[in-house]
């Protein structure tokens, strides 16, 4: 009968060997010493234990971590952020998609500047937008298709005034609801 | 009657961390209103909900708690002080960055240990022990020489660590964490990315070659 192979050994140590196996186990002298070495350096192993640290760096180590921490934004507001920008890529998205028609019937604006001017007072979700799309967090693999430099600006640039309120008004709102 | 009750969290055995679990509807409610007092006896989980709301002095506690223990799996995967202290600092500093990620499905304390045991790896993946030997350099090295005769038990375990710290990557990894983490095959095979049948055969290669090492004398 064949020998233990090398996973067969490690299950004799674990106690889990096959029944054949383990008469074979029983009969055979080299798979014993095999086993046995085997058990001898897992035990020895087991033995091995780490050096304990002076008790002062303990304090050291806690202190360093709690520096380390303090560069961290805040857990929640992490969250936030993360959700603030994914939501901005999500809404802009539907805003291409909206004027799409648009563009598809050839149709396109000059890329002209997008400001919350036209509104008639300084929308912050206008800013978040931009800079969502300045900072180049589209997601391609989620909204399914490539966007070029400049189409948000155009796509934008399309909107009327009462468009860009409307936008705006869904914008603020979901943003109130976000978590903070 | 008291708002605490005495309480021990639920782990995986390897951990005893025990708290005060309050008996409230809203434990997050209660993480921003603990005193310090309350923080430093409050159960582990607690602990992550108060981190959450931006309590750092909860998450202060937790490294306070754990630090020890996620050390030790560190150390014994950096073989040296300074390896093991600056993956025990990452290990927290990921743990701190993923605390909402924690559902509490397990402890606290195995959440950490899995972090630092997934650190330690990423690290030996980037900087692979570079002083292993090849199977026909510990064939041509190895003379049985009577292990305990040689040594005393200060000197084996001196020497044992060392030739731990000498097995190729994934052998030492699979005596790690199967010997001092007390993992399953299977557990470290999802760990390791491949199959059980691969870990139990690097863990056999590994025994072979500790006692080759060993008996060599080639180690310490």
């Amino acid at each position: 009968m064949r020998h233990l192979r090398d996973d067969e050994i490690v299950d004799a140590l674990d106690g889990a060997l096959s029944e054949s196996r383990e008469r074979h186990l029983g009969s055979c002298a080299a798979c014993r010493r095999e086993v046995d070495a085997a058990a001898d350096m897992t035990s020895r192993a087991a033995e091995v234990d780490v050096p304990e640290p002076s008790p002062l760096f303990w304090e050291h180590f806690q202190a360093r971590v709690r520096l380390a921490v303090d560069e961290e934004p805040p857990p929640l507001l992490r969250a936030s952020r993360t959700w603030s920008l994914r939501w901005a890529t999500t809404a802009a998205v539907l805003l291409v998609l909206l004027v799409a028609g648009w563009i598809g019937r050839g149709d396109v604006p000059s890329a002209a500047e997008p400001t919350a001017a036209g509104m008639g007072r300084p929308v912050p979700a206008w800013e978040l937008l931009e800079r969502a799309a300045d900072e180049s967090v589209w997601d391609e693999d989620v909204i399914g298709f490539e966007l070029s430099p400049g189409t948000t600006e155009r796509v934008l640039a399309t909107l009327s005034t009462d468009e860009r309120q409307v936008l705006a008004q869904l914008i603020e709102a979901e943003l109130s609801q976000s978590p903070r | 009657m008291s708002d605490f009750e005495t309480h021990v969290s639920p782990g995986s055995g390897q951990f005893e961390a025990t708290g005060v679990v309050p008996r409230l509807a809203d434990p997050a409610s209660w993480a921003r209103r603990a005193t310090f007092a309350e923080l430093d006896l409050a159960a582990d989980e607690l602990l992550v909900a108060a981190a959450v709301e931006g309590r750092r002095e909860a998450f202060d506690v937790l490294v306070g708690r754990h630090q020890r223990r996620v050390y030790r799996v560190c150390y014994r995967f950096a073989g040296g002080h300074e390896d093991a202290s600056e993956l025990a600092q990452e290990t927290f500093l990921r743990a701190y960055r993923g605390l909402r990620s924690f559902r509490g499905s397990s402890a606290v304390s195995t959440w950490l240990h899995r972090i630092a045991v997934n650190v330690c790896l990423e690290r030996a993946r980037r900087r692979p022990q570079t002083c292993e030997l090849t199977d026909s350099e510990l064939n041509r090295h190895a003379v049985d020489a009577g292990l305990d005769e040689r040594l005393d038990l200060a000197a084996q375990r001196r020497q044992m660590r060392a030739a731990i710290d000498r097995l190729p990557t994934r052998q030492r990894a699979a005596v790690l964490l199967r010997v001092y983490e007390g993992l399953s095959h299977k557990e470290i095979a999802g760990m390791l990315g491949s199959s059980v049948g691969a870990v139990k055969a690097n863990y056999c290669y590994a025994m072979k070659a500790l006692r080759r090492m060993l008996t060599a004398g080639d180690v310490g």
